[in-house]
């Protein structure tokens, strides 16, 4: 699913702009905005977080958001995240932006 | 003499839950820009991945006015595409080419935890040209 995501790095060697996430693909970004959207496999995105998204659908990579991301749902979707990958920690935290 | 049994052989990685996976992106009238991570794949634990193909290509489409180098370039790490290289398709030139491009020469695994990335990077000054990289992997039971 598309998801409008915040950017980070700098862009510089070494430390790419990207999104915080394991897998992705299709990335548009905005470095003035520091946003992007994403191609998320669903598989990777909690219930919870995939109704956020469907609640405030973005078109553009400028709008901000009506209601900033929920704290709690960054951090179900982060434990999501490392469940999921079950690498021994929450690696990624991605937040919708 | 019997060493093995069909009964009990483990099967073939092709036999144990595989799917196929596909990364691809392909962007034409780039300008110059930083270095930025296209896409990742990251292989979820109890499982690996034969990486089968990655291809990656760069179309010069109009001159830049100051050249500096195009690059896509593929690498095991998610956030630097300089720690472990594996493809780089890379000119520096003030002449346009219809493609540069560069595939990896053979299969290769992926294990528990690590993650494949393609990033794009133009530090020219004007011009476009479009970027492309692709993957194609098969994920199956650890």
């Amino acid at each position: 699913m598309i998801i409008r995501l915040r950017l980070i790095g700098s862009g510089r060697d070494g430390d790419a702009y990207r999104v915080d996430l394991p897998t992705y693909q299709g990335v548009t970004t905005n470095e003035a905005t520091g946003r992007a959207f994403a191609d998320v496999p669903a598989i990777d995105v909690s219930p919870d977080v995939a109704a956020f998204v469907a609640a405030y659908p973005t078109v553009d990579l400028v709008t901000p958001l009506p209601v900033p991301f929920p704290q709690s749902l960054a951090n179900a979707w982060a434990e999501h995240l490392a469940r999921r990958y079950d690498l021994g920690e929450a690696r990624w935290h991605p937040v919708v932006f | 003499m019997k060493v093995s049994s069909f009964a009990v052989a483990r099967p073939a990685y092709y036999d144990r839950n595989a799917t196929r996976g596909r990364a691809r992106y392909s962007n034409p009238f780039t300008a110059p820009h930083s270095q930025t991570a296209r896409w990742t794949v990251t292989i979820a634990a109890g499982t690996k991945a034969f990486v089968e193909t990655a291809v990656a290509s760069i179309v010069s489409e109009v001159n830049p006015t100051t050249v500096g180098f195009q690059r896509v370039q593929f690498g095991t790490d998610s956030t630097s595409a300089f720690s472990d290289v594996l493809i780089i398709s890379q000119y520096t030139s003030l002449t346009v080419k219809p493609i540069i491009s560069a595939n990896c020469p053979t299969q290769f695994t992926l294990y528990a935890g690590q993650t494949l990335a393609a990033y794009t990077q133009d530090s020219s000054v004007g011009g476009t040209a479009e970027y492309a990289a692709s993957t194609q992997y098969t994920v199956f039971d650890a």
